[in-house]
């Protein structure tokens, strides 16, 4: 089976192993939900009242309110039956809840009963987090649909990534950008029926029309601890500068290049016994953690846009 | 006792010391640093002249980059005093020196050989300088130190104050203001220094200052170069919503926040950290972080390679 409906298929295969597995005994889904609203008092009593009232058993609560601004950001993990909460009841009580605290944000997700994810890919020459990438998610560890690949590179079918796609049915699309020419409205079609999108060492920048287009979160990895070393080869403008620490970052898109709220950083030591190439190498291993760290915490619903350039990650 | 006598009379003791337990461990520590164009066979040579005179090598650090031909070296090693008096083991390694043209070869041994001598800068922002005498109390910092030189004035019933009058250290105030930076009693002041500390100084030392005064300053910046150069680099981390921060030390140059990078160390900050625990956690890293690139100093660890870096063993 190949694309939409391997998804499909699998989203229902995942339900009903759950089902066959739970009706005798563990009919509890886990459920997560994020909530920002106008801070005041009650939010907490109110929310866990309401999982509570439902049989639902709350295992994890993280709430933030800034010090210097009256907003309440909680992420929620719970366990609940599902006979006791049906999916749909369990979203319209949030949205009530949602609705009396004047909420901007009540997201509600059943990871073992909602569509997963759906993303697209965006690489260049660099196959490094792209393979990495797509291991994971083999591996069952990255839990989302995998719409298509694009790259502005070319790939042959004899290459590891070609026979990976081809086994697992996900589409590649070469579509060689040129000065002037980004290909922007090509990928929009491509991009239309994702969720989010990884840039994955893409090397073009996305111009502001695009991201306003597509409107949705994309997400990048950044081979450099931002605000160091923004913009191109990184690695060398830090063996340069006889750094002792080189990072990666993973951030969301903007219209400004490298400057999105930033997500997850990660560093690790250097020193003099490294060359460019050592120096390149420990890069692309920490731009390979630091990327799919990223893309699972916002799968958790952990990653919450704050303030106009900072995330809460919780 | 104050300040040179304590200091002469501090290296006495020590010699004593160690020549009175000497009847069961009559061996001494040495470093030797080498720097000169890299041929074969320096090691060997070395290690046979520390060998003909019954030392022993305890550990060997070397590093030839791949694209130079350049031989750095770190030994440390164990020997007898009385088999290889101080003066024979410098010349012994001068000759070695000359031999291959070296370009830096310095024999240290901490137990016989005066301590460094440093100042300490410092301006308003206590934390790293009261880390420093700490440690210094603690005898954790291997140095002497002369004096302390701050920009901003201290009342006598304060932490600091109090603390350098009992050890008999010279507080130094020298207010600064524009075109004032008053370079020429700083001079005199640490004309006796072997290096300088920056302790979050925050006045910019002139090309004039560096070229004059000649000799190794060490700073630290409280943010993970090359971000954040300047000043308040906490709030610009804090603004830019980075989740990693540090702080550097380095050499000064005349390029401010550029010179070689010592050491560098971060921790984590969130979403649950305000501007206040940003400069708390930078100031935790500033201090371990500027004592242990002066550790490193003093124990030769650190060697300037090429324009803008350090090779640290």
């Amino acid at each position: 089976m190949v694309g939409a409906q391997a998804r499909a298929s699998s989203s229902l295969r995942r339900t009903l192993a759950r089902a066959f597995s739970s009706s005798s005994i563990s009919p509890f889904f886990h459920g997560i939900h994020v909530f920002q609203c106008p801070d005041s008092v009650g939010i907490v009593a109110r929310l866990s009242e309401c999982i509570a009232s439902r049989g639902g058993n709350i295992h994890c609560v993280d709430v933030f309110v800034p010090e210097d601004k009256q907003i309440f950001y909680s992420r929620s993990e719970f366990a609940f039956d599902s006979t006791r909460w049906p999916r749909d009841v369990l979203e319209s009580d949030f949205q009530k809840i949602g609705k009396h605290f004047n909420a901007e944000r009540s997201i509600v997700r059943v990871p073992d009963l909602d569509p997963r994810y759906k993303i697209a890919v965006l690489a260049s020459k660099q196959d490094h987090c792209l393979v990495d990438l797509l291991y994971r998610w083999q591996e069952g560890r990255l839990p989302v649909d995998i719409n298509c690949i694009i790259s502005n590179h070319p790939r042959t079918s004899n290459t590891h990534v070609i026979r990976f796609l081809e086994r697992h049915g996900i589409p590649y699309h070469y579509l060689p950008t040129a000065l002037g020419n980004k290909r922007e409205q090509e990928m929009l079609e491509l991009v239309e029926d994702t969720d989010f999108l990884v840039l994955a060492r893409y090397m073009q920048i996305l111009s502001g029309g695009f991201l306003q287009a597509y409107g949705k979160d994309i997400i990048n990895i950044h081979h450099g601890l931002l605000p160091s070393f923004k913009g191109g080869n990184p690695s060398r403008q830090a063996f340069e500068a006889g750094v002792k620490l080189i990072g990666a970052t993973s951030h969301f898109v903007t219209e400004e290049l490298d400057a999105g709220p930033i997500i997850e950083q990660m560093v690790e030591r250097v020193s003099h016994k490294d060359n460019l190439t050592s120096f390149v190498m420990k890069s692309e291993n920490l731009e390979k953690q630091c990327l799919s760290q990223a893309i699972k915490s916002y799968c958790e619903l952990r990653v919450l846009p704050y303030e106009n350039r900072k995330t809460v990650v919780f």
